[in-house]
């Protein structure tokens, strides 16, 4: 075990060696308690400060979930995109309204969370967040990169654990 | 979002300013801190999270600040703005070459007028000294009698003519200076002004995490300075062709210059990476300037060097009479011969006196003065031009006065022949004596 320690996951407790290593743990996510997993390329120069930086986005979560949230809006338009066929088989159930894209985006909860802090430019990829809706099996996937882009939203759905 | 690209020397503070702020941004980007999409002021790590610093100004000027944190990187961005003005402060204030125009057109003149045929086909008359010089060798060896004729002919004619295409060399390797320092500057402006546009573009590029090609160019000054030397000197061509004297130095120059090739590339994957390659960029031009200066201050010093080492063949003071015998009773002339000998001379003489006028005194500091680490030294070749043409002025006008006395020997010589004037005699021995006592061999 290192002896650095987040405030919001705990003890850096990684598994693996000197490749690579991660660890699992729940993470408070709004009301919920959304599974996470931690990688870390370089176990040998994680620092206290490099966890320091990413306990003030994982105390800040409502930043990357409004991004990710107005990404997946932003593709519901976009024929072929996941969003807008999670939003059609969403919108197919009785209670819904083909054009209620704001309370399908309200709908979705986040499942998943991996966070790959020190990917540098081989992983741009820093926070990926998956979002579910009760009662359906895919999933719409989020990634947020290390980029002046933007978040990116993957074309494919993927089913929920 | 990344500003208009400016690359025009003459708005190279533009430039700079746009240069330190694409620094500052791939250096941010460098650590992961990109400009926030929709609030484009600041900086967030990852382009997301909820770190903030302030992005500098359009002009480079001012950021660092953290928003909603404690925290400055403010003294970072001051020591990336202090390293490019550190790199292209020097670059300022180039010279545009202008003040090489009379200078290169005043030796082109006189080129022209001694009879270089590398001076170019629109100056005019300049073939007068050498139809004159022609005409009086052919009228005093074929029409006139007498021993006179071979010390006569031997400093007037030979030696003239040696001394003539001397001074022209000369001329032309100072045209050849002026022209070619006319030339550079115009062309190291719009490379200094692509260079920092290249960098600061690539800077941008990998800011944005946009890999950009390294972009990689011959420096323009390579060829406008080859160029402008090379409409100046024409190498001689045909077989058996020997090359010799300045001629000699003249065409070197040429090769000299033609063979300054350089490329320069600008570019990497990182702040320091494109910082490197700006400041190899710059060294690179100034290396380029630096072989092309010293290519012409060898030419220059080499002709000044052999003008003084070898008076005889560009000062025809320097140049001795032989033997002048007038009573060998062998002397046989018309007067119409000698009138045209004599009207060849005065308008010899005219063309000397016209060459040296258009020749003047040079400028009197260095036409194209640049800050110090740039070229040669901060003046250029000026001083070696000014040696070239003082040694130049200063023979063609002995030249010049020694040919006319040489004139006012053949008409004293034709007076004594016809015994117009009483007093022809002693005004040839004179002469003569005055020949002896400034003559140099």
């Amino acid at each position: 075990m290192s002896d650095v320690t987040s405030r919001v996951l705990g003890p850096i407790d990684l598994d693996g060696g000197m490749g690579g290593g991660a660890m699992e743990c729940d993470v408070p996510f709004g009301s919920r308690l959304v599974p996470t997993r931690l990688e870390i390329d370089h176990p040998g120069r994680l620092t206290q400060k490099l966890i320091d930086d990413l306990d003030v986005v994982l105390e800040n979560l409502h930043i990357p979930d409004r991004l990710a949230r107005d990404a997946v809006a932003k593709e519901i338009p976009l024929e072929g995109s996941a969003p807008q066929r999670l939003f059609a088989s969403w919108s197919k159930r009785g209670d819904a309204n083909a054009d209620d894209v704001d309370r399908f985006v309200a709908a979705l909860r986040p499942t998943q969370m991996l966070i790959t802090p020190d990917g540098g430019r081989v992983n741009r990829d820093r926070v990926v967040l998956r979002y579910g809706l009760d009662g359906m099996a895919e999933e719409v996937t989020v990634r947020l990169p290390s980029s002046p882009t933007g978040p990116e939203v993957d074309r494919a759905l993927r089913h929920a654990r | 979002m990344w500003g208009e690209c400016v690359s025009d020397y003459e708005d190279l503070s533009t430039i700079v300013g746009q240069m330190k702020r694409a620094a500052i941004d791939c250096w941010m980007a460098d650590q992961e801190f990109y400009p926030v999409s929709g609030n484009e002021g600041t900086y967030c790590k990852w382009g997301w999270a909820p770190y903030q610093y302030t992005r500098p100004n359009d002009d480079g000027s001012g950021g660092g600040e953290g928003v909603g944190w404690n925290v400055s990187c403010a003294a970072a961005f001051d020591d990336i703005r202090a390293t490019v003005d550190g790199v292209v402060e020097r670059w300022f204030g180039l010279p545009d070459g202008s003040a090489c125009d009379a200078p290169s057109a005043a030796t082109r003149t006189t080129a022209s007028i001694l009879g270089s045929s590398a001076a170019g086909a629109s100056v005019q008359n300049g073939n007068a000294i050498a139809t004159s010089n022609g005409t009086i060798n052919a009228v005093v060896l074929g029409n006139m009698e007498g021993a006179f004729r071979r010390p006569f002919l031997g400093k007037y004619y030979t030696a003239f003519s040696s001394v003539q295409g001397g001074l022209a060399q000369a001329s032309v390797i100072l045209q050849a200076n002026y022209a070619a320092e006319g030339a550079m500057w115009g062309a190291v402006k719009s490379d200094v002004a692509k260079i920092c546009a290249d960098a600061k573009n690539a800077w941008a590029a990998q800011a944005q995490s946009a890999s950009a090609a390294s972009m990689q160019f011959q420096l323009s000054v390579a060829t406008a300075v080859a160029g402008a030397v090379a409409s100046v000197v024409t190498a001689p061509t045909g077989l058996g062709v020997v090359v010799a004297g300045l001629s000699a130095t003249a065409v070197g120059l040429n090769t000299a210059l033609a063979k300054v090739n350089a490329d320069v590339a600008v570019g990497g994957s990182s702040y320091d990476e494109i910082l490197g390659s700006l400041q190899d960029a710059l060294q690179t031009l100034s290396e380029t300037i630096r072989s092309q200066e010293q290519a012409l201050d060898s030419a220059l010093r080499e002709a000044a060097s052999a003008m003084t080492a070898e008076p005889a063949d560009y000062d025809l003071d320097a140049v001795k009479l032989d033997g002048y015998p007038l009573d060998d009773g062998a002397m046989r002339m018309d007067e119409t011969d000698a009138g045209i000998v004599s009207d060849n001379m005065s308008l010899v003489h005219e063309q000397l006196t016209e060459a040296a006028a258009a020749l003047g005194t040079g400028p009197s500091s260095s036409p194209t003065p640049r800050n110090a680490g740039i070229g040669l030294s901060s003046t250029g070749t000026h001083a070696s031009a000014s040696q070239l043409h003082g040694v130049t002025a200063s023979c063609l006008q002995r030249t010049r006065n020694e040919y006319e006395l040489g004139r006012q020997l053949f008409d004293a010589t034709v007076a004594d022949f016809f015994a117009a004037d009483a007093t022809a005699r002693q005004t040839v021995q004179q002469l003569l004596a005055d020949e002896a006592l400034t003559g140099q061999a």
